[in-house]
């Protein structure tokens, strides 16, 4: 097996290699996907990469991700043009989202410009976040305003390994706007916000889609079938912003 | 040869004295999991074991998830788990019964409901409004007023919600009785359910500061059925959060005279949420976006919340 694994590097190589080729690309259509693709070094095996749009808030759900990686790094993604920045991030407790620790692994934020029908190859160079405390992903990033809360269960216990997802309408429907990481032991969270604003909430265990029967999921509600919107004004904090969750029956 | 021969027989006579026992580890949640989708019922009663407290949220979920999938073949091992003991076993039991339609399971819930010791008794709400016999009615508002847990009486308040016209009176006879918060939940709920009986109830609760936010949420709503009552106003009201839902129930309800009050909050009022939900009021007269102004002096539509 061991002597497979520089073979199976070379095969790698050479097919990025070929995807630098530029004559390879089609001439005409301007929304061709290209591919993007390389190797994350360290070795980044089991990591993440997140793909996010320029723009994008980096503490918030990515466009896309890629991972977790194979044990040699390798990745490829196909995406349409436009620009991105690729992060990669491995963190030691194994969660897929909530602030980067002392310990786990990351990249700098690296921004790829994408053409039509041009691949790219794309090597990212992962290193541990070490001596500082303070989360580096998003610095360029303001926070205005701040929702606090605790996750309970049905009999008023703290719940651990819940996030808190934040929806700009009321449907809460596709991608929630911001998450915050996974609550502790006490079942607290804190949610930053770029602005004040009305949103509406909801806390689960599991990332993507509808609830599903058996997952653990809990509305910010007033007893009503709508969600009731939580409002925090620029410069605030709103402390108590409490959500029970239970299984979804 | 001979130490091989002696070391089988040890595993085989170890193996028969395990088999004859009864006392062999209990079986793995997917060895129960491959019974039940069998359609071994012996294999219920240990899924339901993997639905107490002390087991994870995943274990409890797959237990759970299989039972539902035998349906009502695992009727029994069910319904003796909704009846009594371990809470999470026992808030799980219930909400099989009542997915499942299972006889019984409207007592179960009515019994659970009104059973002090039991922790978890917002299930057995949740199981009313699912099983939807009328008969429920009465016992859940009777939870929205004094059942110990708040989860409780707002699971009641939507599981009445479910019951449309019918839960109208028995939920806003007690208005007067309740807390604030589970006034404020009985409110928007009769403000959902959009029936002109609710409505002097509702307008009643503008009186009292603590409540009228939710009555301005409610009556908005509720939209125009019913007396009709002026909110104009409640624009002017000292508190932000009353003037936000004064803003969204003048929009709903296309109280035309509030238009230059719109016009006026939406650039002037000292908070961001309140300009925001003028402008959105605005727009459902406009029928197109309309602009508030930013602190730094910028025009900017707010985030469309019903997209």
């Amino acid at each position: 097996m061991k002597r497979l694994i520089p073979c199976f590097l070379f095969i790698l190589t050479a097919l990025a290699l070929a995807g630098c080729d530029s004559s390879k690309a089609p001439e005409g259509d301007p929304t061709a996907l290209s591919t993007v693709s390389g190797i994350a070094y360290r070795p980044a095996e089991a990591a993440t990469i997140y793909v996010y749009r320029v723009g994008d808030d980096f503490r918030g759900p990515p466009m896309t991700r890629i991972g977790p990686l194979a044990f040699d790094g390798s990745f490829s993604v196909d995406l349409p043009p436009g620009e991105y920045n690729f992060l990669l991030r491995q963190r030691a407790e194994g969660d897929d989202s909530g602030p980067v620790k002392e310990g786990d692994l990351k990249t700098d934020p690296i921004k790829v410009v994408v053409a039509a029908g041009r691949p790219i190859s794309l090597d990212l160079k992962g290193f541990i976040k070490e001596g500082n405390a303070k989360e580096s992903f998003g610095e360029e990033v303001k926070y205005k305003a701040r929702l606090e809360g605790r996750i309970t269960d049905a009999e008023g216990g703290p719940v651990e390994g819940v996030r808190v997802h934040a929806y700009d309408h009321v449907q809460m429907s596709e991608r929630p706007k911001f998450v915050s990481a996974r609550t502790g032991p006490d079942g607290r969270y804190e949610l930053n916000l770029p602005e004040g604003g009305t949103y509406y909430l909801c806390a689960r265990d599991q990332y993507g889609g509808p609830p599903k029967v058996g997952d653990l999921y809990g509305r910010y509600y007033m007893g009503t079938v709508e969600p009731s919107a939580v409002i925090v004004e620029d410069g605030n904090t709103l402390e108590g912003v409490d959500i029970t969750v239970h299984t979804v029956w | 040869m001979m130490l091989r021969a002696n070391f089988y027989l040890l595993i085989v006579t170890a193996l028969l004295l395990i088999g004859c026992s009864g006392n062999g580890p209990p079986p793995s949640l997917k060895a129960l999991e491959e019974r039940a989708a069998s359609g071994d019922s012996a294999a219920y009663k240990g899924l339901l074991d993997f639905m107490v407290e002390d087991k994870s949220q995943a274990e409890r979920s797959r237990a759970y998830i299989a039972l539902l999938k035998a349906g009502r073949d695992a009727a029994p091992a069910i319904m003796a788990a909704a009846a009594e003991g371990d809470p999470s076993q026992r808030e799980h039991a219930i909400a099989l019964a009542a997915n499942l339609k299972l006889e019984g399971s409207f007592e179960a819930a009515v019994n659970a409901l009104n059973d002090p010791s039991f922790p978890r008794s917002h299930s057995a709400a949740w199981a009313l409004g699912e099983i939807g016999d009328i008969k429920a009615i009465e016992p859940l508002a009777d939870a929205v007023l004094s059942s110990k847990g708040e989860l409780t009486a707002r699971e009641a308040v939507r599981a009445l919600a479910r019951f449309g016209k019918s839960a109208v009176i028995p939920l806003a006879k007690n208005l007067e009785k309740m807390p604030p918060l589970r006034k404020g939940y009985t409110l928007r709920v009769l403000g959902e359910l959009r029936d002109e009986r609710g409505k002097p109830y509702i307008i009643k609760a503008l009186d009292d500061p603590v409540t009228r936010e939710d009555a301005l949420w409610a009556l908005g709503t509720m939209g125009r059925i019913g007396e009709s009552i002026n909110t104009l106003s409640y624009l002017d009201d000292k508190d932000w959060r009353v003037r936000v839902e004064a803003a969204r129930a003048v929009g709903l309800l296309q109280e035309d005279d509030a238009k230059a009050k719109l016009d006026y909050l939406r650039a002037e009022d000292p908070v961001k949420a309140v300009r925001e939900w003028s402008a959105r009021a605005m727009a459902l007269f406009e029928g197109n976006p309309v602009e508030y102004k930013t602190f730094s002096g910028e025009w900017k539509v707010p985030d469309s919340l019903y997209h």
